[in-house]
């Protein structure tokens, strides 16, 4: 267990230190999240009427959109420079790969949304944190459950021709659910809704985050011996 | 090593060419049986327009897509524990045919609902599950298509493969929660079938006769891919 949490912070700082050091990616990430947004209004010609109805939406398209994009380079960075065989050759437990990488993957998301929500709120006159507390978790554990599959399917992306393009193709069609669970938490949330309401959506993102997460740490050793 | 032993004698079976020519000729017979059962014989259904027998063929399609894809699940475990490229093949096919009749079920599903609610489609939750189905496994047999290295392609789809099933329930139940419900629930429980027993004998013909030829077609594709993973070994061993 100390070896495991050991591994899995070297190789999260390992790719904390790199991205931090060009300091690109989260950049133009941010910049892709603040462009889909902006382009919402354009495409809906969105103000104070249909706003709240629409917020939910637009946030967690991007949140998507971004995160995906995030999820692409997260094993590529470590196939540039064969840097994946030394990690594969490392005598560590897999999982502890399995897990620095779903952790700088949802850091790296967290970090997009601390800049792009305060944005959307001063963007579109819409505080969608109102209940602060509540909003944060749907946030939270919407971004546990769509890193554990990306993270799973962005390490099978790598070796594939076209994996820009599969990478979307293969996981938002397993994140349906999620998207549903979570979109449906954030409008009630934004609406004012009694508990009840978004109460039961919280507790089924959990147990989507709980199944899923316990699911891709029993497969990916398979998937790190083929990288 | 017992169960392992019967498990070898039944795939050695499924490959012997007596049967798979038996299970053949017995799809054939069963289906022209289930389309005389249920386009002539069965009796008109009231207050519905003649479309109605479209459900002897949707629901089997259903059905046979579903075990398409449980074949999937079951077999991708049994490679990833056993490492026998054998099951690969064998989640190949189910993953194919699943995809198959699924596409099927849509198409015969979208038939009848031009006919009885005038839209093609409706976002209503079985049909949007069937529809994330299909796309979760089409996604599946793209997977397949795009990995050159065979040991690599069987484990990636294999995870693949549990992923997705794990994900159909929770798929419905979310969906179910999100849309309104339209699709109707012909058979809901064995006690109470609610159709007339004329109707309910071309049914379970037709259910037998998509069995039936979901076996045949699946023992074909399963003699192909053998026949294909062998040509690439002695291949492999002339070069």
């Amino acid at each position: 267990m100390k070896g495991l949490i050991r591994t899995t912070h070297a190789v999260l700082m390992k790719d904390m230190r790199t991205e931090f050091r060009s300091r690109e990616f989260l950049g133009h990430t941010f910049m892709f999240a603040l462009l889909v947004i902006v382009i919402f209004n354009f495409a809906f010609k969105i103000d104070a009427q249909n706003a709240p109805g629409l917020a939910s939406g637009i946030l967690w398209i991007s949140f998507l959109f971004a995160g995906t994009l995030g999820l692409g380079r997260s094993f590529l960075i470590e196939k540039d420079n064969d840097c994946i065989q030394g990690l594969a050759l490392s005598p560590v437990d897999r999982t502890s790969i399995f897990f620095a990488k779903f952790l700088g993957n949802l850091l790296f998301l967290v970090m997009i949304q601390a800049i792009v929500i305060p944005m959307f709120i001063i963007l579109y006159n819409l505080n969608v944190m109102e209940n602060f507390f509540m909003q944060s978790l749907v946030f939270l554990l919407g971004d546990i459950g769509f890193m554990t599959l990306g993270t799973l399917i962005a390490a099978m992306s790598v070796n594939m021709k076209a994996r820009e393009i599969l990478l979307p193709v293969l996981l938002l069609p397993l994140l349906v659910p999620l998207l549903i669970f979570a979109a449906s938490a954030t409008a009630s949330l934004i609406a004012g809704d009694d508990p009840s309401a978004y109460l039961s959506r919280i507790k089924m993102l959990a147990a989507f985050d709980l199944i899923f997460f316990v699911v891709s740490s029993l497969v990916f050793e398979y998937i790190m011996d083929e990288l | 090593m017992k169960k392992l032993k019967l498990l070898e004698k039944i795939l050695a079976l499924a490959e012997h060419r007596l049967v798979r020519l038996s299970v053949t000729a017995g799809a054939a017979a069963l289906m022209l049986a289930a389309l005389y059962l249920s386009l002539v014989w069965s009796p008109e259904a009231a207050g519905e327009p003649v479309t109605y027998r479209i459900i002897y063929f949707h629901v089997p399609t259903a059905i046979m897509s579903y075990i398409g894809f449980f074949v999937v699940f079951v077999a991708s475990i049994a490679f990833l524990w056993k490492g026998d490229l054998r099951f690969d093949r064998i989640a190949k096919v189910g993953g194919e045919l699943g995809v198959l009749f699924c596409a099927l079920m849509l198409a015969t599903g979208m038939i009848w609902g031009k006919q009885r609610w005038g839209a093609w489609w409706l976002w209503e939750p079985r049909l949007t599950t069937a529809m994330i189905l299909l796309v979760i496994y089409s996604g599946y047999l793209i997977l397949r298509n795009v990995l050159d290295n065979q040991v690599t392609r069987a484990r990636y789809a294999a995870v693949f493969g549990i992923i997705g099933f794990v994900d159909v329930p929770i798929v419905h139940l979310s969906i179910k929660i999100w849309g309104n419900v339209m699709h109707p629930v012909v058979i809901k429980s064995a006690q109470e079938p609610g159709m007339p027993p004329e109707m309910m004998l071309a049914l379970r013909v037709s259910m037998l006769a998509f069995l039936a030829t979901f076996a045949a077609v699946f023992l074909l594709r399963l003699r192909l891919e053998n026949l294909s993973a062998e040509v690439a070994r002695l291949r492999g061993e002339a070069e």
